[in-house]
């Protein structure tokens, strides 16, 4: 990253010489130096999530040149160590435009103590857990390099062939949670490193004319992870109180298969073509229709997902005051399948010794994985603007359409479809001088939302446990197949208000914003999720004097969340 | 033998969040400028479980811009 950023700074500098063979019509250069510091209380996890809290010094430079022969535009800010902001623009008599920016920052992670983990039943059969790195700060630094030229020549001025160059990297750690024994019986949180690296590289031509414009582009996208995985020796699977190997039919692996690979990041390769066309006018209608192709690899299965969506935009005014807008859009995604085949390791203990737990209870845990994310979607966006008379302002009328038909997904019984319906009204005037209003109301409803039916609560009842020391007990696939409550964190009916002002007097500009949203779903069997949040925003902005200004700022967030959950109760 | 009494409250979310800043530039000359800010972020856990999110920052800077 280093290295690539040094470089592109070098051709900028290089190009520096070129513009000197004049004197500049324009310069421009600041330079700031300073400090800064903070003072933390209490927890940080949340309230600094992408602060950095050391302290440290405070650097800046901004440079502007323009000539004939063409610009420089160069803006830098460091913050520290962690925070950086650089951006690098030039260009060559218009043929050649770069732009070059550069993003890091440091954003802090969750440390869970897990100290609900520990439970103890009578029998000595216990849930607990294991921190290998206690008190340990898990965080990355995130660094984020982008650039993009353009080409574009005087013979052929229809013609701008461009290059696009991105990267992102996090680097640093996070805590890595892995189950242990039978479920949820031994949690193991350990640090697992992180070094992930996003290259995206393009190419791009446009051809525009007056009356039309195509845009093709093709990007080749790699995700790498510098950590493959890291390890873990599972518990041994043995009867808590006998401490006998009668479950080892149970479980795919445990302890005597050694040290096994965990959280596993697979490295991932991604191909986009794009193809975009815009007519400005087709019968009074701007259009604009584009379509992508991609192909995403899991080069550590060699899966593979294909996307195909098409797009439609189009916008017409009807007379002065009345103006349509319309976007459509049509997707679908395919992932291959995928047969999983489950090891069947044999007991070696106890009345089922010798014998898979398929031989023992004729369940095949084999399946066919088929992906939920295989669907179809259709997206309707629709707005008619109507500007009032005198200065009353511009209403507009809103409506959002869409159908997700999923292939392989069922969100309620027998349902593997989602409809929404949204219907808003919005509003925007300036009704006296130096004063801004915007309001804006929303609705949704929503068919078969998101949901996992049937996946928690089981009625189920069982005289003894799941243990092969009583054949006729409940086994647990019985116990999953009777679940009857449905789970989702997905609103079926929504309202969202917002409203927003700004007043402008003299030197002093007051803005103020409220947003508030409340959801509820109780549609599926024992649902019952409900959101409520609300921000308001109030900014002052003053410049006194040319010399003096100064500027204040108050956000404040309320958010409620209710939904049921589930607290699994262990007893071996 | 146990108290369930409070589970239903375990899944709860109530947090508020605060942030106050302060931005002023002042030009000492056509050149010479200072610059300070400074800011107050402040997260309060209502509900908190298993470990409480509660804590404030303040950020403060100081700075001096000369141009050429």
């Amino acid at each position: 990253m280093r290295k690539i950023l040094f470089l592109l700074l070098l051709a900028a500098f290089v190009t520096v010489p070129a513009l000197a063979t004049d004197p500049p019509e324009t310069s421009e250069v600041e330079l700031t130096l300073g400090g800064w510091d903070a003072s933390t209380d209490e927890a940080q996890e949340v309230v600094s999530e992408y602060e950095d809290t050391d302290g440290g010094l405070l650097v800046g430079l901004r440079a502007e040149l323009h000539r004939a022969a063409g610009s420089l535009l160069l803006s830098s800010h460091v913050r520290g160590s962690a925070q950086q902001r650089h951006e690098l623009e030039f260009d060559l008599q218009r043929r050649v435009r770069s732009r070059t920016s550069f993003v890091s920052f440091y954003r802090r992670l969750s440390h869970d103590p897990m100290a609900n983990l520990e439970a103890t039943t009578a029998h000595g059969r216990v849930v607990r857990h294991d921190d290998l790195d206690p008190g340990r700060q898990y965080g990355f630094d995130y660094r984020d390099l982008d650039h993009r030229t353009e080409l574009q020549l005087p013979s052929l001025p229809a013609l701008t062939l461009a290059f696009t160059f991105r990267q992102q990297e996090r680097s640093g750690h996070r805590q890595s949670l892995t189950i242990s024994h039978c479920d949820g019986c031994h949690v193991t949180g350990q640090t697992r490193p992180v070094g992930e690296r996003t290259r995206d590289v393009g190419a791009e031509a446009n051809l525009s004319f007056p009356r039309w414009a195509l845009k093709a582009s093709h990007t080749q996208r790699r995700l790498t992870e510098k950590t493959e995985s890291i390890g873990l020796l599972y518990d041994r699977a043995l009867q808590p109180e006998q401490r006998t190997a009668i479950f080892t039919n149970r479980v795919s692996f445990d302890a005597l298969n050694g040290v096994m690979p965990v959280d596993l990041r697979p490295d991932i390769k991604k191909e986009i073509t794009r193809l975009q066309a815009t007519i400005p006018d087709a019968a009074g209608f701007a259009l604009n229709a584009s379509g992508v192709w991609s192909q995403t690899t899991n080069e550590y299965a060699n899966l593979d997902t294909d996307y195909s969506g098409y797009l439609l935009n189009a916008s017409r005014r009807f007379g002065p005051r009345v103006k349509l807008q319309w976007r459509a859009r049509a997707y679908s995604t395919t992932t291959d399948d995928y047969f999983v085949d489950i090891v069947e390791p044999v007991a070696q203990a106890g009345p089922h010794a010798g014998r898979t737990y398929r031989e023992v209870y004729g369940y095949d845990p084999d399946f066919l994985r088929r992906s939920s994310l295989n669907r179809d979607v259709l997206e309707s966006s629709l707005d008619l603007g109507l500007k009032l008379q005198g200065k009353a302002g511009t209403v507009r009328f809103l409506w959002d359409y869409q159908a997700i038909d999923r292939d392989h997904y069922e969100v309620a019984d027998g349902k593997t479809d989602t409809t929404s319906h949204v219907l808003g009204l919005a509003w925007n005037a300036r009704p006296v001088k130096g004063v801004r209003l915007e309001a804006k109301a929303r609705h949704g409803e929503v068919d078969n939302p998101f949901m996992l039916p049937n996946g928690v609560y089981s009625p189920a009842f069982g005289q003894n446990a799941a243990s092969p020391l009583a054949p006729t007990s409940t086994q647990y696939y019985v116990w999953r197949a009777s679940r009857i409550g449905d789970s989702t964190n997905q609103p079926s009916s929504w309202t969202e208000l917002r409203a927003k002002g700004s007043v402008v007097r003299g030197n002093t500009t007051a803005s103020l914003s409220y947003r508030w949203w409340d959801g509820e779903n109780d549609d599926g069997g024992l649902t019952d999720w409900s959101r409520n949040s609300q921000t308001a925003t109030l900014t002052l902005w003053s410049m006194p004097s040319p010399l003096v200004q100064w500027s204040v700022a108050y956000v404040r967030h309320d958010q409620e969340l209710d939904f049921p959950a589930s607290i699994a109760l262990f007893d071996g | 033998m146990f108290d369930f009494s409070l589970t239903n409250t375990y899944s709860d979310l109530d947090l508020t969040r605060i942030e106050a800043g302060v931005n002023l530039r002042y030009e000492v000359s056509k050149r010479l400028s200072l610059l300070g800010e400074y800011r107050w972020i402040d997260l309060d856990d209502e509900a908190p479980y298993l470990g409480d999110l509660t804590g404030s920052v303040s950020l403060y800077s100081i700075a001096v811009g000369y141009r050429f």
